[in-house]
C-alpha cells in the first residue's frame, strides 16, 4: 500500500512536472521572439538617426533570455571569422534558419535599403512572436492541468 | 589595427618580414599583385618580403577586397556609405582605406561607391616635433593666417596635424575642420591621431559648415584643415574677417604655383594669409614666405 501511494504521489508529480516543462517551453519561445523582435527594432531605429555599428549595437543590447543572448553571441563571433552558425536551442530548423540569415544579411547594403529589410524582418518577426503568444495562452497554463491530471489518473491506474 | 581586416594571408607576411613603423601604404587591387610602400617606395608583396619583381608576389582577388571594406566597417556598410561617397573610410587607429569602384549616382551626384576593386590602405604615422621649425614663423605671441604649400606626399597633413598640437599647447583653442577624417582621424568620435588637448575636431562636414557653424558654435582662436580649393576661399575670407586665425594647406609645386592658381592670386593680393610655407620631399620645409611673398629663411 505504501509503495502505491508512493507510485500515485510521484506519478502525479511527473505529469505535473511535465507539464510545467511545456508551459515553460512555450513561455521561453514567447519570450526568444518578443527578445528576436525587439532586436531588429533596436537596430532599425538607431539605422534610422545614428548609423552604429552592427558590432556595438549587438554588444549594447541587454537581454535576459539565455537562448537570444547566445545567438547574439555566436553572431558576433561569426561576423568575426566568417562562419554563419547559430545554435539550434528549441527553435525549429525553419526558425533558426529565418533568424540566421536575417541576422547576417545586416551590414551589407546601404541604410535605406539595410532599413527596409529590416523593417520586413520586424514585420516577420512580429507575427512568429504573436503566434508563439496564442499558443502560450491557449495550452501553457492548460498544459500544466492536464499534466497534473494525467498524472493523477496514471497514478489511480497503479493504486 | 590592419588586422582586423586584412587578409590572414597578409597578415602573417608582414608580421613575419616587414617592419610596420615603416610601412606606409598598403595597395591590393583586384586580381593583381599586392604593392606596399616601404620607407617611401613601391615594392611588390611576396611570401618572403618585398621585392621589385611581381613574380611570386601575393594577389588578391574581387571577394576579398568586398571583405576588407566590410570589416573595415565593422561589419556595418550602412554605418559608412556616406563617406564610401567620398571615396574612403576611416578606421580606428586613424587608418584610412581610400576606395575604387563604379560609381552609383544619382542626379550628377554620387550617392556611393559599389564594385570595390582596389583599396588603398594608408598607415598613418605621427611625426611628432616635424613643424619645430615653422612654428616660431606662425606662431610668435598670436597665431598667423598660414597657408602650407606643397605637392601630394610631402607630408602636409602630418604638418598640420604637428601645428595643432603644438599651438593646442599654447591655450589656443584650436579647431580642426577635418573634412576627410585625415588630420585626427576621428573614429566613433574620438581622435586616434594627437591634435592636442585643446582642439575640437569636425569631421567629414564641408568647410563651409565647419567655418560658419563651427566658429559660432565652439568658438575657436585658430581653424585647421587640409586641402583647401577654389570653392573654400569665400569660406575661409568670412572665417578671418571674424576674427578666426585660420591654418590651411595647399596642393601645389611651389610658391610660384600657389600664385598662378585660378581664384588664389585675388587671396594673395588681399592679404589674407600673412604666411606661406613651402614643403619639399617628405616632410623638409623648404621656404616660409611673408603676405608679400618675401622669403623669411
Amino acid at each position: 500500500m505504501g509503495v502505491r501511494l508512493l507510485l500515485f504521489l510521484l506519478s502525479t508529480a511527473v505529469g505535473a512536472f511535465a507539464g510545467d516543462l511545456y508551459r515553460r517551453y512555450l513561455a521561453e519561445r514567447r519570450r526568444y521572439f518578443g527578445e528576436y523582435r525587439r532586436f531588429l527594432r533596436y537596430v532599425g531605429s538607431d539605422l534610422g538617426f545614428r548609423r552604429t555599428d552592427i558590432m556595438t549595437l549587438t554588444g549594447g543590447f541587454e537581454t535576459a533570455d539565455a537562448l537570444f543572448k547566445k545567438h547574439l553571441s555566436e553572431y558576433a563571433d561569426g561576423l568575426k571569422s566568417g562562419v554563419a552558425r547559430l545554435s539550434g536551442g528549441y527553435l525549429s530548423r525553419e526558425e533558426l534558419e529565418t533568424v540566421k540569415s536575417t541576422l547576417f544579411s545586416i551590414g551589407r547594403v546601404d541604410a535605406e535599403t539595410q532599413i527596409a529589410e529590416l523593417k520586413a524582418a520586424e514585420s516577420d518577426a512580429d507575427e512568429r512572436f504573436r503566434a508563439a503568444e496564442r499558443k502560450y495562452l491557449k495550452y501553457g497554463v492548460t498544459a500544466v492541468k492536464l499534466g497534473l491530471l494525467g498524472g493523477i489518473g496514471l497514478g489511480i491506474l497503479l493504486l | 589595427m590592419i588586422e582586423k581586416f586584412l587578409p590572414e594571408y597578409i597578415i602573417k607576411i608582414i608580421r613575419s618580414r616587414l617592419d610596420i613603423s615603416r610601412l606606409y601604404e598598403i595597395r591590393l587591387r583586384a586580381g593583381r599583385p599586392v604593392t606596399v610602400n616601404y620607407d617611401g617606395r613601391y615594392y611588390y608583396l611576396g611570401r618572403s618580403g618585398i621585392g621589385r619583381d611581381c613574380d611570386g608576389a601575393v594577389t588578391v582577388d574581387v571577394s576579398a577586397i568586398q571583405d576588407v571594406i566590410v570589416r573595415a566597417s565593422d561589419f556595418s556598410l550602412y554605418a559608412v556609405y556616406d563617406t564610401i561617397a567620398g571615396g574612403f573610410i576611416t578606421v580606428s587607429g586613424g587608418v584610412r582605406i581610400g576606395i575604387a569602384g563604379t560609381a552609383v549616382t544619382d542626379g550628377g551626384r554620387v550617392k556611393t561607391l559599389k564594385n570595390f576593386s582596389s583599396v588603398n590602405i594608408r598607415i598613418p604615422h605621427e611625426v611628432k616635433g616635424c613643424a619645430d621649425g615653422l612654428i616660431p614663423f606662425i606662431a610668435d605671441g598670436g597665431v598667423r593666417n598660414t597657408l602650407i604649400v606643397s605637392p601630394p606626399g610631402c607630408g602636409k597633413t602630418t604638418y598640420l596635424r604637428d601645428i595643432a598640437a603644438a599651438i593646442s599647447q599654447k591655450q589656443f583653442n584650436v579647431l580642426v575642420a577635418d573634412e576627410r577624417a585625415e588630420i585626427a582621424a576621428a573614429h566613433n568620435g574620438v581622435p586616434q591621431l594627437d591634435v592636442g588637448l585643446n582642439s575640437d575636431v569636425l569631421s567629414g562636414c564641408p568647410k563651409s559648415y565647419a567655418f560658419g557653424c563651427g566658429i559660432r558654435s565652439l568658438r575657436p582662436d585658430v581653424i585647421i584643415t587640409d586641402e583647401l580649393s577654389c570653392e573654400d576661399f569665400a569660406a575661409a575670407e568670412e572665417a578671418v574677417l571674424s576674427g578666426v586665425r585660420l591654418i590651411a594647406s595647399i596642393h601645389s609645386a611651389d610658391i610660384k604655383d600657389v600664385v598662378n592658381k585660378p581664384g588664389i592670386s585675388r587671396i594673395v593680393d588681399n592679404r589674407l594669409f600673412e604666411r606661406y610655407a613651402v614643403l619639399e620631399g617628405v616632410g623638409r620645409l623648404s621656404g616660409v614666405y611673408d603676405a608679400d611673398l618675401r622669403p623669411l629663411m
